[in-house]
């Protein structure tokens, strides 16, 4: 570790809250010495601030009023002091900062919305609370991200400013506005540093392409689904260029000069960050893959991280012409803390690792001073550490098995004990015997079992409560069975339940099970049903079991021997049949 | 005050700048790719409330936040609302299909991916893939395929190939399966899921050779893939290389260690190796971790027989046999045991039963063969005997002590019946080593 960086002493510690979209290196004064220009949120009470860092010393502060959402530089013209601007993205707003001092101004233009329904709810409303009805029921119709942004602002009004809103606006066109998400350099026509470069600009709706010498939107438009997270440019904007665009929801488009529609990926988890080469991009997301493709979307490797990634970065070395990616990745000890560890891939392998006390949420590679190699990483509690890449460090690059100290895990298999022994050589020993006495136990333990079962069958028989009685009415093929139920003991009996068991194939009964009322002793009560018989034959089968059931146990079981019925004679039968209780 | 900017005024009076919405979208999405989860419920909470629910993204956002979280429904509904709010794009749709599909309503997230084809305007991959595997979830497995097909046609998408597979596997159709994982393997020849799949594949066509082969592919670029560890070690046992076998499972123990078949399998390497002791104590541990691994009880009843404990063996044994009652090995064990320890009424009862659930078995034949000459039944003794020799000659691969013994039996039914006591030492070694095919 200590012969790859050399780690620069910041005292006193700096602290600064930012995102990654926020900071840049930049020769922002010409003198060519890189600052880093970084957005410092503070800690969420105060305006933010736009920062400069000329080594460790801060030189310049400019306070902004509202939270900027990207921040680049850009060379504006060709002239020979080499004074970038620094541009901040707020809304829908690009400011240009020039020497630390405001340069220029650049707004997206609203698109003024006419002839639409909602124009019309506009324009007949005379009452603030009427339209605000109305316009509620258009958002639920065709969607609030639909509206303009005059009725969006509406919606969200609390009622006290409503008034006041309504006769400011009703007059002035309806207006949608767009923000812009994300802004990236694209060179105009030189590759070198100072080259004049374009702006290309993120808005919810589209991308398009600023010219930083007059200010004018450049004829290149493209469209695509979904809100810019990141995006990364590369190539000369009159020669031909790629733009990579990563959207919130996961999509990647690569848009080109020529082609307006990009090619498509789709990722599963939110991204993270990607980074755009000259033949393929590199593209981190939340599950822990880093992924690379080539620029037709073609799949060309994955790995998984060590944690959860936090944000990655392109490092370019020139002395050594070596690209790499370097992740930041937030890793969860065995103890629980999470801590940083910042890793070097160079394609698809590790081939430099610096363990880090805290996790890095913003990390940065460039020149920065004068010094070509700098790392500049931001933790999560917001401290700054810079390392500087050592002019004569070098990365072992040959691709070797990970070692994992070869984990030598012996099989935790308990020595034989005393005990076991002696246990063995008794059942050796006495195994006849053994089996003897397990076989007579065993069959000991059945003859238990069995005589408490006959003594419990004795038991209920013994115990008569319940008197039944079967009647069956009728001249077929439809009969009624009434089953008569008398309480014999001296408890009101519940929960008796009474089913019909029968041969689908020669009954139908109406309905096979009833549940019997509370039966009160010395009271006779009955239940009755249906039974139509569809078959003739087959004297055995015909009859019909009568199981009285309380809870689970059976109390009793009694069989009704059906006639055989026969259309020809019609004899009835009525009669009892005989009941044999179980 | 306007940021330093003094100049350029607008022109226009209209155009005013409002701050309704996107203004800390980005911080939450910030928020949320850098894990801090709790911080960006409290941003969206407070977004919310400022935009009278009306901030879609905040939504999203705290709908994928859920899902993470396994509270699937509140997830549902942020989406709802998400999709409620921009009814026109399709990733609402997709989203609610999503939640769907986790919530197991597999009719309903069918519908939805359906509604989401026909909205976007492109193909798209995720929900061919997503429709895919609705259709593999209930049942239709000629639509998944179709699905799957198609993603595969619009994109690269690794898991669509495995799913693929993994339904041709479904259908015994294990040749286009083969040839969908090796198209995969040599797009993404990084995959050590592929690899192993196909691995696996070959060796249930028993083609061992080609399985070695990926496996072995697979173990030079994850050392310590579970899978890939436990299928080799199995065919190495299979193959009576104990020790190397025993070295891989060492391996994949740091992970498996609370895998029933992998001890088993340990178990039965030292039985090879024949460390009974050692044997027994994996495959107790087996059968601690999993009680009703009827292989197992298995194998430690055969080792049992082995160091000569009967009465352990014969407990193991018929547990095995509640546990699966048709495995023809087991009851010919128990009768083993039962002859060792004297009580032949019931071995004889085990060999038959045995003989009944496998007729080709030559070793319950002959030991009852024995058993029938010992008690002087000689006709029925012959009679099976013959059934013997006829499951000798069906049968492929037949152990050399057992033909030995039927030498010996054919001697003592011709020639002067004596008694048989010495040649009871006949024993079954078959290991059933199980691999576990994890998830």
């Amino acid at each position: 570790m200590s012969s790859t960086w050399i780690d620069v002493e910041i005292n006193p510690p700096i602290n600064l809250q930012t995102y990654n979209c926020c900071m840049t290196l930049s020769d922002v004064h010409g003198d060519n010495d890189n600052k880093f220009v970084v957005v410092d949120f503070g800690s969420g009470t105060s305006n933010p601030q736009l920062k400069i860092f000329k080594g460790l010393k801060q030189t310049h502060v400019i306070y902004l009023n509202e939270k900027p959402s990207a921040i680049t530089t850009v060379y504006t013209d060709n002239s020979d002091q080499h004074i970038p601007c620094v541009a901040v993205v707020i809304k829908n707003e690009i400011y240009f900062y020039r020497n630390c001092k405001p340069y220029h101004k650049y707004s997206i233009q609203s698109t003024i919305i006419r002839d639409t329904e909602e124009c019309k709810l506009w324009q007949e409303s005379e009452d603030v609370f009427d339209l605000l009805k109305r316009l509620q029921v258009l958002s639920s119709t065709i969607g609030f991200v639909n509206l303009s942004t005059t009725s969006q602002q509406m919606l969200c009004l609390n009622e006290c400013h409503l008034i006041e809103y309504f006769e400011k606006y009703r007059k002035n066109n309806l207006v949608k506005q767009h923000t812009i998400t994300c802004v990236t350099e694209l060179k105009r026509n030189k590759s070198e540093v100072y080259g004049v470069s374009c702006l290309v600009i993120a808005t919810t709706d589209m991308i398009s392409i600023l010219d930083t010498e007059s200010f004018k939107i450049l004829p290149d438009k493209y469209e695509l689904q979904g809100e810019t997270a990141y995006m990364s440019a590369i190539g000369l904007y009159d020669v031909g260029y790629k733009i990579l665009v990563a959207t919130r929801t996961g999509r990647l488009y690569i848009f080109s000069k020529s082609s307006t529609s990009g090619f498509k990926v789709e990722t599963t988890h939110a991204i993270v960050s990607v980074i755009l080469r000259i033949d393929k991009f590199i593209c981190c997301t939340i599950d822990g893959l880093l992924q690379c493709y080539t620029l037709k979307c073609v799949s060309l490797w994955n790995v998984k991280l060590p944690g959860d990634p936090m944000s990655i970065v392109n490092m370019y070395v020139q002395s050594m012409s070596l690209e790499m990616t370097v992740v930041s990745c937030n890793v969860i000890n065995t103890d629980g803390h999470s801590k940083g560890l910042v890793l070097m891939y160079c394609g698809s392998t590790v081939i430099h690792k610096i363990p880090m006390p805290d996790p890095v949420t913003c990390i940065i590679f460039g020149r920065f001073g004068q010094e070509e190699n700098a790392l500049i990483m931001i933790t999560t509690n917001g401290k700054v550490d810079i390392k500087l890449l050592k002019r004569t460090a070098t990365f072992d690059l040959c691709v070797r098995p990970t070692l994992t100290a070869h984990v030598q895990g012996n099989l935790s298999i308990p020595k034989r004990s005393n005990v076991f022994i002696e246990q063995t050589l008794r059942e050796r020993e006495h195994c006849k015997e053994m089996h003897v006495r397990t076989q007579q136990t065993w069959q000991i333990l059945q003859m238990v079992v069995s005589n408490e079962r006959l003594n419990s069958i004795k038991q209920k028989i013994t115990s008569q409560f319940l008197h039944t009685s079967a009647q069956l009415l009728g001249l077929g093929p439809r009969f009624k069975i009434r089953f008569l139920l008398k309480n014999l003991g001296k408890d009101p009996l519940m929960g008796i339940n009474v089913a019909f068991l029968y041969n689908a194939q020669y009954h139908s009964i109406e309905s096979p099970r009833c549940r019997m009322p509370i039966i009160v002793p010395e009271t006779e009560i009955y239940c009755e049903t249906f039974v139509t018989c569809c078959t003739y034959g087959g004297s055995d089968e015909r009859a019909i079991d009568i199981v009285v059931s309380r809870g689970m146990n059976v109390i009793y079981r009694a069989k009704v021997n059906m006639p055989v019925y026969n259309i020809q004679t019609n004899n009835h039968n009525e009669e009892l049949n005989d009941i044999m209780s179980w | 005050m306007d940021n330093g900017l003094v100049s350029y005024k607008i022109t226009e009076p209209m155009m005013q700048v409002f701050n309704v919405q996107e203004k800390s979208d980005w911080i939450i999405y910030n928020r949320y790719i850098q894990r801090d989860l709790e911080l960006c419920k409290l941003l969206i909470d407070q977004d919310l409330r400022n935009t009278k629910d009306n901030n879609e993204f905040a939504f999203y956002i705290l709908g994928l936040i859920y899902r993470e979280e396994g509270k699937i429904k509140n997830s549902y509904w942020c989406f709802d609302r998400y999709y409620a709010l921009n009814p026109l794009c399709v990733e609402g749709v997709k989203q609610i299909a999503r939640s769907c599909l986790l919530l197991g309503r597999n009719d309903e997230a069918r519908k939805m991916y359906l509604e989401a084809e026909k909205m976007s305007r492109e193909p798209d991959t995720k929900v061919y893939y997503n429709l895919g595997l609705c259709y593999l979830n209930l049942g239709e497995l000629d639509k998944s395929k179709e699905y799957f097909h198609r993603t595969i046609q619009l994109s690269r998408n690794q898991d669509a190939y495995e799913k693929l597979a993994s339904i041709f596997a479904i259908e015994n159709n294990f040749k286009n399966a083969t040839s969908i994982l090796i198209s995969a393997s040599k797009l993404f020849p990084f995959s050590t899921n592929i690899s192993v799949d196909l691995g696996l594949l070959y060796m249930k066509q028993r083609d061992y050779d080609q399985a070695f082969n990926v496996l072995g592919n697979t173990l030079c670029q994850d050392p310590e893939n579970p899978k890939a560890l436990l299928t080799l070690a199995a065919e190495m046992q299979r193959n009576f290389g104990y020790d190397e076998a025993l070295a891989k499972y060492t391996k994949a123990v740091t992970d498996l260690s609370e895998c029933s078949e992998t001890w088993n399998n340990i178990g039965m390497c030292f039985f090879g190796k024949h460390k009974y002791v050692a044997a027994i104590s994996c495959l107790k541990r087996a059968i601690y971790l999993h009680p009703f691994n009827w292989i197992a009880l298995y194998n430690l009843g055969l080792v049992h027989i082995y160091t000569r404990q009967y009465v352990s063996a014969f407990v193991f044994l018929s547990t095995s046999a509640k546990l699966n009652p048709n495995h023809a090995g087991t009851f010919m064990l128990i009768g083993l045991a039962l002859n060792h320890m004297s009580d032949t009424r019931n071995a004889e009862k085990a060999y038959r039963k045995s003989i009944e659930l496998n007729s080709d078995n030559p070793e319950a034949l002959i030991n009852l063969t024995i058993l029938e000459i010992n008690q002087g039944k000689i006709k029925e003794a012959e009679k099976n005997f013959h059934a013997f020799q006829e499951a000798c000659l069906s049968c492929g691969s037949i152990d050399k002590e057992i033909i030995e013994l039927g030498k010996q039996v054919s001697d003592a039914i011709n020639g002067q019946p004596q008694s048989f006591d010495e040649n009871e030492d006949e024993k079954l070694e078959s290991d059933e080593p199980c691999y576990a095919e994890v998830e």
